[in-house]
């Protein structure tokens, strides 16, 4: 099983030395910005048509198909100030691999933003840079400012007379600002609350105007699609999900990082054979897919294909690439906890469901991993979890049931075990008042 | 807390300062988060008399900056320390022997989490995930980040910070 490097085809240069980030003449040097200056010799529809063909599909959660998200703000809309923002506010818990391209190759994530832009026609863009990351800052500019000399950035992009500027902005630690709408407020300076829609921010986003709104990853693919080609970059992955993927390993494996593969490598293969499975005397507890919204798996699911429609249908998404990995050092009920401990208090407050409905699911699981825990709360968990994931008014409220009701499926034993059986050894162990 | 909140002084003599940063900025509501982070890295807390002064050189209401200041988890209007002391709060991080590492801390300096030191020197804090999951635990002390943490490691970093080795 071998890593294939497209995103991240700099990053082995890039460790032992030989590449420099910050210097955008190495970056050209190694094919970046062919793809903008092909992309800048189509016309706009051709660059859409070009992103269809090739299949890509948003890396940040959702999978949306990229190019459809390009024909909504495509058009004469108002007074046609549109604007690109990229969505680096990368906060799903196991996930890094943001950071990992913003730090190995950030000229294509601005190439990426300049192509999206030539696409909708837009001329201004936006990287919102969670706060996490501030010590990443300082750099960006500077890459940015000498991209802006050397003509990849700024009035007439490689003499093509196309403009394209941006600007980087930065969080201020909330994770909600992931999602697009909070992110646009928060960027306008605000508290993050997402907005109602309609109207989407591909008709009034950013300050009223024409949004287009992608995550790192989703734009650091354009590049390698118009510099390879889409015909070309379809081959890679597998049908439906097109292209290769991040995958951020991380929790009780022996090998952890960021990892680039084609779509649709097996999960197993990638935990045991590539990472090195859990550690020494441990034995594999379960896996969760996704980040803290993702689904949790137990040792005897893990053989499964990840792509986007694969891990949808499982139950779970692929969402972000996060694979987190659990031995049995951990109860199940546990980690539950911690995820929804950070849901609660991630929650924005402003819509009910979500506010209200996270807290209980806490206080619930909370019970149970104290050894005070009835079975009726499992039938009330599965209740509050199905009136959050109709009514909440962004996808934070559906996230939060994400894992707990993945467990309901998939540890069901454990979880009644905690309520009824005698003892459970880990959280004793771990010095816990737990009965069951 | 909204009495406490108002209990805060702060001399007029660093107002000015406030003031000053923050008067280029009039009329450009989205610089807000910009403003209150150059703020806060020159008074030792948010105050009433600091909200009040940003709300009026950039022309919106107070409640709206408190609002902001309040929603982020970067942003307080409690006093913070010279050094804000992070601990990564999420799964791979508490997989991979988190709760050890934040004990570790509490003892060295004397505080829980949520609380500052007595001279005024540290904060330690919880946050949601850093994306530090491939050196988990991990921690961030104002904007550096340390991974791959132990108790006896973490002991060490802090010894540096303590002893004054660090510059904020």
């Amino acid at each position: 099983m071998k890593e294939q490097y497209i995103l991240l085809r700099n990053r082995n240069a890039f460790e032992s030395g030989t590449y420099h980030p910050l210097e955008p003449a190495e970056y050209r040097a190694t094919g970046g910005f062919d793809g903008l200056e092909r992309a800048l010799n189509m016309s706009a529809d051709a660059v859409i048509e070009e992103v269809r063909t090739s299949g890509l599909r948003g890396r940040g959660g959702a999978g949306f198909p990229t190019w459809r998200k390009f024909t909504f703000c495509v058009g004469d809309k108002g007074d046609g100030v549109k604007y690109v923002v990229c969505n680096a506010d990368e906060g799903e818990p196991g996930t890094n691999k943001d950071r990992e391209l913003l730090t190995v190759d950030p000229c294509a994530v601005f190439e990426g933003m300049a192509i999206a832009a030539k696409a909708i026609d837009a001329h201004f863009g936006y990287i919102y840079l969670r706060a996490e990351y501030s010590f990443m800052r300082d750099d960006l500019r500077t890459v940015m400012e000498r991209c802006r000399e050397q003509g990849f950035l700024g009035k007439n992009i490689l003499g093509s007379g196309f403009d394209f500027d941006i600007d980087l902005r930065m969080g201020n630690g909330a994770y909600v600002c992931g999602e697009e709408t909070a992110l646009l407020e928060s960027l306008e300076g605000k508290r993050g609350e997402p907005r109602l829609r309609p109207p989407y921010p591909g008709d009034s986003g950013l300050f009223g105007k024409p949004t287009l709104l992608n995550n790192v990853e989703t734009l650091c693919n354009l590049p390698a699609i118009f510099r390879m080609g889409a015909e070309q970059y379809k081959q890679i992955g597998v049908p439906g999900s097109t292209g290769t993927k991040l995958f951020t390993v991380s929790g009780n494996v022996r090998r952890r990082g960021v990892f680039e593969f084609p779509m649709g490598i097996n999960l197993k293969e990638l935990v045991y054979d590539f990472c090195g499975g859990v550690p020494e005397g441990q034995k594999l507890l379960g896996v969760q897919t996704g980040g803290a919204s993702g689904a949790i798996i137990n040792a005897s699911q893990v053989d499964i294909s990840l792509d986007i429609d694969h891990v949808s249908a499982s139950g779970g998404r692929l969402a972000c690439g996060t694979i987190m990995v659990y031995s049995d050092r951990n109860c199940i009920v546990d980690i539950l906890c911690n995820n929804l401990d950070f849901f609660r208090e991630e929650s924005c407050g402003k819509c009910t469901p979500c506010r209200e409905g996270g807290t209980q699911l806490y206080h619930m699981i909370r019970r149970i991993s104290e050894g005070e825990g009835e079975m009726r709360d499992l039938r009330n968990i599965e209740e509050v979890c199905n009136l959050m994931c109709a009514t909440s008014r962004c996808g934070l409220g559906t996230s939060a049931t994400m894992p707990i009701m993945s467990c309901l499926r998939n540890f069901r034993p454990e979880l009644i075990s905690h309520i009824d059986g005698d003892e459970c050894p880990v959280c004793k162990l771990k010095g816990g008042k737990s009965r069951g | 807390m909204e009495e406490r909140f108002r209990d805060y002084r702060t001399p007029a003599s660093l107002l000015v300062e406030v003031a000053k940063l923050t008067a280029p900025y009039r009329g450009q509501r989205d610089r807000l988060s910009l403003v209150t982070t150059k703020v806060r890295e020159i008074v030792p807390v948010l105050s009433y008399d600091v909200v009040s002064v940003i709300a009026r050189e950039m022309d919106i209401d107070v409640s709206t900056v408190y609002g902001f200041i309040t929603f982020y988890a970067m942003l307080s209007t409690k006093p913070h320390g010279k050094f804000t002391v992070r601990m990564c709060k999420s799964a791979p991080c508490h997989v991979n022997g988190a709760a050890e590492v934040v004990r570790a801390v509490e003892e060295q300096l004397g505080i829980h989490v949520g609380e500052t030191t007595e001279d005024g020197r540290f904060t330690l804090e919880y946050c949601p995930c850093l994306g530090m999951c491939d050196i988990a635990p991990a921690i961030m002390i104002n904007r550096k980040v340390y991974g791959n943490l132990t108790p006896e490691s973490v002991r060490d970093i802090l010894k540096s910070y303590i002893r004054g080795d660090v510059e904020a």
